[in-house]
């Protein structure tokens, strides 16, 4: 009888080295631990058949067999667990360079992100945001803004007409007039909005977008206008950007002032964006026209403003060197998705 | 303007380089957009803006270098030799409308040579742009470049009558001018007349009937000051712009006439032997008084921000030819020189002394704010919102223009709706403002489907323009237009794809509105006709219609060569700008569990899941939290012809205590069979 478990063990033994995966573990426990028909089980079936006194003995070795059988069995069955799961998280492996899978993708248009870029440097100063129409008055569009009628300064704002006194504003500048006649000092406004004029070619487009801004107090001085526009291009071009005010022309300021700055894209030394020649023109300015406070029943001498107007299409060609203006209408899905919020 | 900087260097003794000053006469008002060398010389182009006619020359531009270095200035010679002969014997003046020709001066040269132009007076007019003609001619116009007063030199033996009359033209007078065109002249336009004709359109062009010719001998040199609106009203009138006229309009000086005349005969004198003849006709020797206005010195502290000086602004506006006298311990007296018709007020002087004393001196600062709190309007930040919302949906934003063509807008207005009409577009097809945002959103569509992006998904913010009945000013809103075209999304491994279609489009203006949390939104059968009959939606805000939706009809989706199906929605934006924002009240999270069933159902193929949803509602049932459609099928799938299946997922929950399965089963079962009584479903 003890020869018998020992040759089960060693049986055993030698079965379990050939155990490659938990089914064959199973079958391998079945064959010798089988409530019914396991070989082991059958053979302590046979203990009690022996004389009384080989019982203990041989019980005992039986019972070590029998634990050493299930001992063995229960590691082997956690190393083929351990070697299962470990086969199985290195079948799940996948291409990590594939790239994912985007959810929908959406973007605003350049001149908005401009737009909005700019509106942002100046509603942190406080200025608030005003509107007006598109269609406006011969009044309010020229008129008022110290343009008379039969003069040349409207040459450079070829307009369209609806009717005799209607036409679609070439500049976001009535909206200065409106907010004033209806508000008193102080005012500090941007007005950025679409504006028309009679050009089609490659910088210029029938209609584009314009920022407006306008300041009005007591006290307001030319070094204000300055100190203001200088941070202003700061914060939309660079710090390490120049401004350089040169003066200009325009009915409804005086002084006027033509704003450049320093290219950013070569630093000043002469590229094919500022034409070699270091500066990039990007805006109108000045003092607001003693004519124009007189036509809004401010008086001029004891308020003082500064107004300046700016092509938001034509930053955005600067900003992102985009050489064709009429990219911005053609709404071409392969240009739209090139571009992304300015920080 | 072009400039040459030999020609100012006669009259300036200009000691910095020609790269050097075109950089400080930027710093003054004179951009110089380039400096060319040319030969021995330089040319200048020179922005000079409308307000500074009397810098169109090169004594004009001259002048201002010379303020600008310290330096005072040579005039160019001015004599000559005169004959006994009195100009007023030869020929008579006549203003009839001394409203626009304040002034009017002449003389007579008898006995010119006409030939061709010397090289050194040809060199002169080529540097600076001009053409030579003739002696004659190219002295005037080397006059005009030089002094910027523009002249004009009749044939005075084709002067009938020998009288010139200044005058308006009358009705119907037709005058061919130099460059050969039949010009017809109205009233409102001054002419230069002889006896029986027009002979030149004042300051615009002289007429081919008095113009010099070989066979010329004797010219009456005209040198006048026109109302600068008069000139440009002809010129724009006739479309038709000379150098003369652009001076004109942009204000010649009243003062400098006879010296023009008298340099033009120098030069005439200089080149061919003739005979001048003996005084100058002159309608007005005093047009006006010099023009004077005083200054402020504190004004100029205020305004420009730094302290400038009393020494210093006497010296700058000096330099400029003014002429200023000390009034008060504050102010001075200022006469300003007749050329600067652009200087009136204390603004404009204070402007002169900015721009020479420098703008790149005077301390940059932040102006001081004592207004009230400030910052965007719920308006800006909305729709900011709004453009933030479409992106994250997916979509790109387009920018048209606002005008479009009448015959494809016509295709997307209803017959209410009227448009705007422009008097002068750019281009036909640009004939009118956009009264939608659709025409211009589908041919960006078209666009990109042409160049072989199928799958499109955009939106517009932008006004339209309407005509309103009763008003004259016409009507502009702000709208959203939103256009889709092609697959839903982009196509990926192990996702199925799948065209977009009307519940995409619905699903995006639900997601705006839920981003507001606006909740009376809802969509009603329509029938606008540039929408597929049976695929298109009215979308009403509250009671109020604010826009439509639907699939574009196949048949102008087939005009437009469009080989896609495409969905289209546009919205008023102006109400949900305005209205009321709700800030989110807290829903406490629910305590127990839902039970979840799907049911699947025949419907007949018309039904609609407004009126399903209707009747569930109409049980009562509290413990029914949730009906959501999850699947639809039509025909095939086993599905009879005309009918539909539609699985209902349906969430029950009490918000009490946990539910029993017996009493979810018992009220689903009340709402089948509700549904099998009420609109024929049958279960499957």
């Amino acid at each position: 009888m003890k020869s018998k478990l020992l040759k089960l063990k060693k049986e055993f033994q030698a079965e379990l080295e050939g155990v490659v995966d938990l089914r064959s573990l199973v079958d391998l426990k079945n064959k010798f631990l089988s409530r019914k028909r396991g070989l082991l089980t059958v053979a302590l079936k046979e203990i009690s058949l022996l004389p009384v006194e080989e019982r203990p003995e041989i019980g005992k070795l039986a019972n070590k067999v029998k634990g050493f059988m299930e001992k063995e069995l229960t590691l082997r069955q956690r190393k083929l667990e351990a070697e299962e799961e470990a086969r199985r998280i290195k079948e799940a492996q996948i291409d990590i360079t594939i790239p994912g899978r985007l959810p929908p993708m959406g973007g605003l248009h350049p001149i908005m992100l401009v737009k909005e870029k700019m509106e942002k440097i100046f509603l942190e100063l406080g200025y608030t945001v005003e509107d007006g129409p598109d269609i406006e008055t011969d009044y309010y569009n020229f008129v008022a803004l110290n343009f008379p009628k039969d003069h040349p300064a409207r040459d450079s704002q070829a307009t369209f007409l609806i009717d005799e006194e209607l036409l679609l504003r070439t500049q976001t500048s009535p909206v200065q007039v409106r907010v004033m006649e209806k508000r008193e000092p102080p005012i500090r406004i941007i007005v950025p909005g679409r504006c028309f004029r009679r050009d089609w070619d490659i910088t210029h487009t029938p209609n584009f977008f314009q920022m407006e801004g306008l300041v009005v107090d007591e006290g307001i001085t030319l070094g204000d206008l300055k100190g203001t526009l200088e941070y202003f291009v700061r914060q939309l071009f660079g710090k390490k950007t120049k401004a350089r005010f040169r003066p200009s022309f325009f009915p409804f300021t005086e002084p006027s002032a033509d704003l450049d700055i320093s290219c950013f894209h070569c630093g000043g030394k002469g590229c094919r964006l500022c034409k070699s020649s270091g500066w990039i023109e990007i805006l109108g300015a000045g003092m607001v026209h003693p004519n124009v406070f007189k036509v809004v029943g401010y008086d001029p001498e004891r308020y003082s403003g500064f107004a300046w107007g700016m092509g938001i299409d034509r930053v955005a060609l600067i900003l992102y060197q985009i050489e064709d203006a009429r990219l911005f209408y053609e709404n071409d899905l392969r240009f739209l998705q090139q571009f992304r919020e300015i920080i | 303007m072009k400039y040459s900087w030999n020609w100012l260097k006669t009259f300036i003794d200009i000691d910095i380089e020609p790269k050097g000053l075109a950089d400080r006469l930027s710093m003054i008002g004179f951009g110089v957009e380039s400096l060319i060398p040319s030969g021995s010389d330089y040319i200048f182009d020179v922005e000079i803006t409308p307000n500074r006619g009397d810098c169109l020359s090169m004594l004009g531009l001259g002048r201002e270098i010379a303020a600008l270095l310290g330096k005072k200035m040579t005039l160019p010679l001015m004599t000559y030799n005169e004959i006994e002969n009195k100009t007023d014997d030869l020929v008579q003046v006549k203003v009839e409308a001394p409203d626009l020709c304040p002034r009017y001066c002449g003389k007579v040269v008898k006995g010119v040579k006409i030939a061709s132009s010397p090289d050194w007076l040809v060199e002169k007019l080529l540097a600076v742009g001009l053409r030579p003609i003739n002696n004659v001619v190219d002295i005037t116009n080397y006059v005009l470049a030089e002094l910027g007063h523009p002249l004009h030199a009749f044939d005075l033996n084709s002067v009938m009558g020998l009288e010139i009359i200044i005058r308006r033209a009358r009705a119907g007078e037709r005058i061919r001018t130099i460059d050969g065109v039949e010009r017809m002249l109205d009233s409102d336009m001054l002419i230069i007349a002889d006896q029986h004709r027009p002979i030149a359109i004042a300051g615009v062009m002289g007429g081919v009937n008095s113009e010099i010719t070989q066979k010329t001998t004797d010219i009456f040199i005209e040198s006048a000051y026109f109302d600068p609106p008069s000139v440009r009203r002809t010129s724009k009138k006739l479309n038709l712009s000379s150098d003369a006229s652009y001076r004109f309009e942009r204000g010649t000086d009243p003062h400098a006439l006879t010296k023009a005349i008298e340099r033009t005969c120098h030069l005439i004198q200089k080149l061919c032997p003739c005979e001048v003849c003996d005084g100058v006709i002159d309608t007005n020797p005093q047009p006006l008084q010099p023009k004077k206005t005083w200054l402020r010195s504190s004004r100029v502290s205020s305004l420009l921000g730094v302290k400038v000086e009393k020494r210093r602004v006497e010296q700058l506006l000096t330099r400029l030819n003014f002429d200023i006298q000390r009034r008060d311990e504050d102010s001075w007296t200022v006469t300003i020189p007749s050329y600067r018709r652009d200087i009136e007020k204390e603004i404009d002087l204070i402007e002169e002394v900015a721009r020479l004393y420098g703008y790149d001196q005077i301390p940059s600062t932040m102006p001081l704010w004592r207004g009230e709190d400030a910052g965007a309007s719920d308006w800006v930040e909305r729709e900011r919102l709004i453009r933030r919302t479409m992106t994250a949906a997916g979509y790109y934003e387009v920018i048209n223009y606002s005008f479009v063509d009448d015959n494809t807008d016509r295709l997307f207005r209803t017959e209410a709706e009227e448009a705007v009409r422009l008097q002068n577009p750019i281009a036909e097809q640009m004939g009118i403002l956009r009264a939608s945002l659709l025409p211009g959103m589908v041919a960006n569509l078209a666009w990109n489907i042409n160049r072989g992006i199928k799958n499109i998904k955009i939106f517009e913010i932008g006004k339209v323009y309407h005509l309103v009945k009763g008003i004259k000013r016409p009507e502009e809103r702000k709208t959203l237009g939103i256009t889709a075209t092609g697959n839903f999304g982009e196509r990926y491994w192990k996702d199925g794809k799948r065209e977009f279609d009307f519940y995409d489009l619905k699903g995006v203006i639900e997601f705006l509105f839920h981003h507001f949390g606006w909740e009376t939104l809802s969509f009603a059968p329509d029938n606008i006709d540039f929408y597929h009959p049976v695929r298109t939606a009215l979308i009403r805000f509250g009671h109020r219609p604010i826009g439509h939706m639907g699939m574009l009809h196949p048949q102008i989706c087939a005009q437009l060569e469009i080989p896609q199906n495409v969905y289209m929605a546009q919205l008023d934006l102006e109400p949900l700008l305005k209205a009321e924002a709700s800030l989110v009240k807290f829903q406490p999270l629910p305590k127990f569990p839902a039970i979840s069933r799907d049911i699947s159902l025949l419907f007949d193929r018309g039904i609609s899941f407004d009126v399903i949803t209707r009747w569930i509602n109409s049980l009562k049932e509290d413990i029914i939290s949730e009906v959501k459609i999850y699947d639809l099928y039509h025909q095939g799938d086993n599905i009879p012809k005309d009918k539909v299946s539609i699985s209902l997922n349906i969430q029950f929950r009490h918000p009490q205590r946990t539910l029993t399965l017996e009493e979810v089963a018992r009220t689903q079962e009340r709402l089948i069979n509700l549904l099998k009584e009420k609109l024929n479903a049958e279960p499957r």
